[in-house]
């Protein structure tokens, strides 16, 4: 029986609306932008992606699964929503698949840049959850047992997807072009 | 491409913490030993420092982005599309909180009212890890919950829930920017037993005085056996000391007006 001086506060945790998203956006908004301007490529992408991924979290009616997991949280939409978008821009466009993708170039010429962009494209080809292990365990320098705690999966899925990625990675970039598939084993 | 070349891509040197564990550290989401750890590795290594440094400046790293402009679309964008089904069912829910919404409230600092322990059934779910506190503001008489670092006004007044992994001894304490602490609840204990469970409201609430600035929150959690949490500072932005057997959850309030 509750206390007279208790309030049975709910059970379920309360969505953020557009009234609150105010500071969840100030306090989280510039890890959303970096994370999307790092998988992204350029501010635009990256702008559309922070403002697109704050619009579903009002809208969707999820909140975060504990407060002090919101990092968490929302990285794990900011990279599957990338991801998506890569997809997308890679499906519109086909740009990434041969320039950045091209053997034998000189790698130690290249910069970070030109790494990323060759990231992006093979991470846009990629088996989805290969892809989502990939960008944790390389562009983010998790452990695997960070990226496990992202995914929801064990530490060994994310060796296992790890090592299944690069793998396929490795073909892609030893290959002929032609011989290339559009994506990874199954996971 | 040569495959390997992704090991290069990590931000930092192979030692370094990734980037989640930063903007973690940043939020104050990490505690205990794994903070103190980044902490000291980020005061100690160049590339890091520079890389927390980015995160603490917040959108003043990004000069491109108008965080104004961005979120003043994402308000208008959100409202468009949001259904207020959701906050209907909330207030069904909580309708029953506007009823008995002025009990026990206290001044932080100011304790005037005495507490009362909930002792509801939980839910019987097993947690993983320690203990979660939530954080509700009181808006109309109703719980809206907040997140680690929301912003918050005097008077504003607090309610709060924890998930439990085990039967706990629990108490919620505060540290304030001057590296004061205070327990904050229960009221007229030091701590109450509440059995392993999730969302378990906590008798009592607080609320915010008139002082403004960063201000921590703690969810003390200690095994059933052993004396009292006997927690004391070591400042403003560092975890507390609490005996053997206790762990601790940090909440960050942003006061301001």
């Amino acid at each position: 029986m509750l206390g007279e001086n208790t309030i049975p506060l709910p059970s379920t945790r309360v969505s953020i609306d557009s009234k609150h998203v105010g500071s969840l956006f100030m306090k989280h908004g510039p890890m959303v932008y970096s994370r999307a301007r790092r998988l992204m490529g350029n501010h635009e992408d990256a702008e559309e992606a922070t403002q697109e991924i704050f619009v579903r979290v009002i809208t969707s009616g999820e909140a975060p699964p504990s407060p002090d997991e919101v990092v968490l949280w929302l990285s794990r939409i900011t990279t599957n929503y990338c991801l998506n978008r890569l997809r997308d821009r890679r499906r519109r466009t086909e740009l990434l698949s041969t320039k950045v993708l091209g053997a034998g170039e000189d790698e130690t010429a290249r910069s970070k840049a030109d790494q990323l962009a060759q990231a992006r494209a093979l991470l846009a080809r990629a088996d989805e959850r290969q892809a989502q292990a990939a960008v944790y365990v390389f562009i983010d320098g998790m452990s695997h047992q960070e990226a496990a705690d992202v995914l929801g999966v064990s530490k060994r899925t994310v060796g296992n997807l790890v090592d299944r990625f690069t793998a396929w990675a490795r073909e892609q970039t030893e290959l002929p072009a032609t011989r290339r598939s559009s994506a990874g084993g199954a996971a | 491409m040569n495959p390997f070349d992704f090991e290069q891509l990590r931000p930092g040197k192979a030692d370094c913490p990734s980037d989640m564990s930063l903007w973690r550290l940043n939020a104050g989401e990490l505690q205990g030993n794994t903070a103190r750890e980044l902490q000291q590795h980020v005061e100690s290594c160049p590339d890091c420092s520079t890389r927390m440094a980015e995160r603490r400046a917040g959108f003043d790293t990004f000069p491109e982005v108008d965080p104004q402009r961005m979120l003043a679309a994402i308000r208008r964008q959100g409202e468009a599309k949001a259904t207020s089904s959701w906050m209907s069912r909330l207030r069904l829910l909580l309708a029953p909180l506007a009823v008995v919404a002025a009990a026990s409230v206290f001044l932080i600092a100011r304790p005037h009212h005495s507490g009362e322990a909930i002792t509801d059934a939980p839910d019987e779910g097993r947690l993983k890890g320690g203990g979660v506190l939530h954080v509700f503001r009181e808006v109309n008489g109703l719980g809206q919950e907040v997140v680690n670092g929301e912003h918050f006004k005097p008077g504003d007044r607090l309610r709060f829930t924890v998930d439990l992994p085990a039967e706990s001894r629990v108490q919620i304490i505060g540290v304030e920017a001057s590296g004061h602490l205070y327990q904050a609840l229960p009221q007229g204990a030091e701590t109450v037993t509440l059995p392993a469970g999730k969302a378990q409201p906590l008798a009592g609430a607080v609320e915010l005085d008139e002082s403004v600035g960063p201000e921590t929150l703690y969810l003390v959690s200690c095994t059933t056996e052993g004396a009292a949490p006997a927690c004391a500072s070591t400042g403003a932005s560092t975890p507390p000391t609490c005996r053997q057997g206790c762990e601790t959850k940090p909440f960050v309030l942003t006061k301001g007006r």
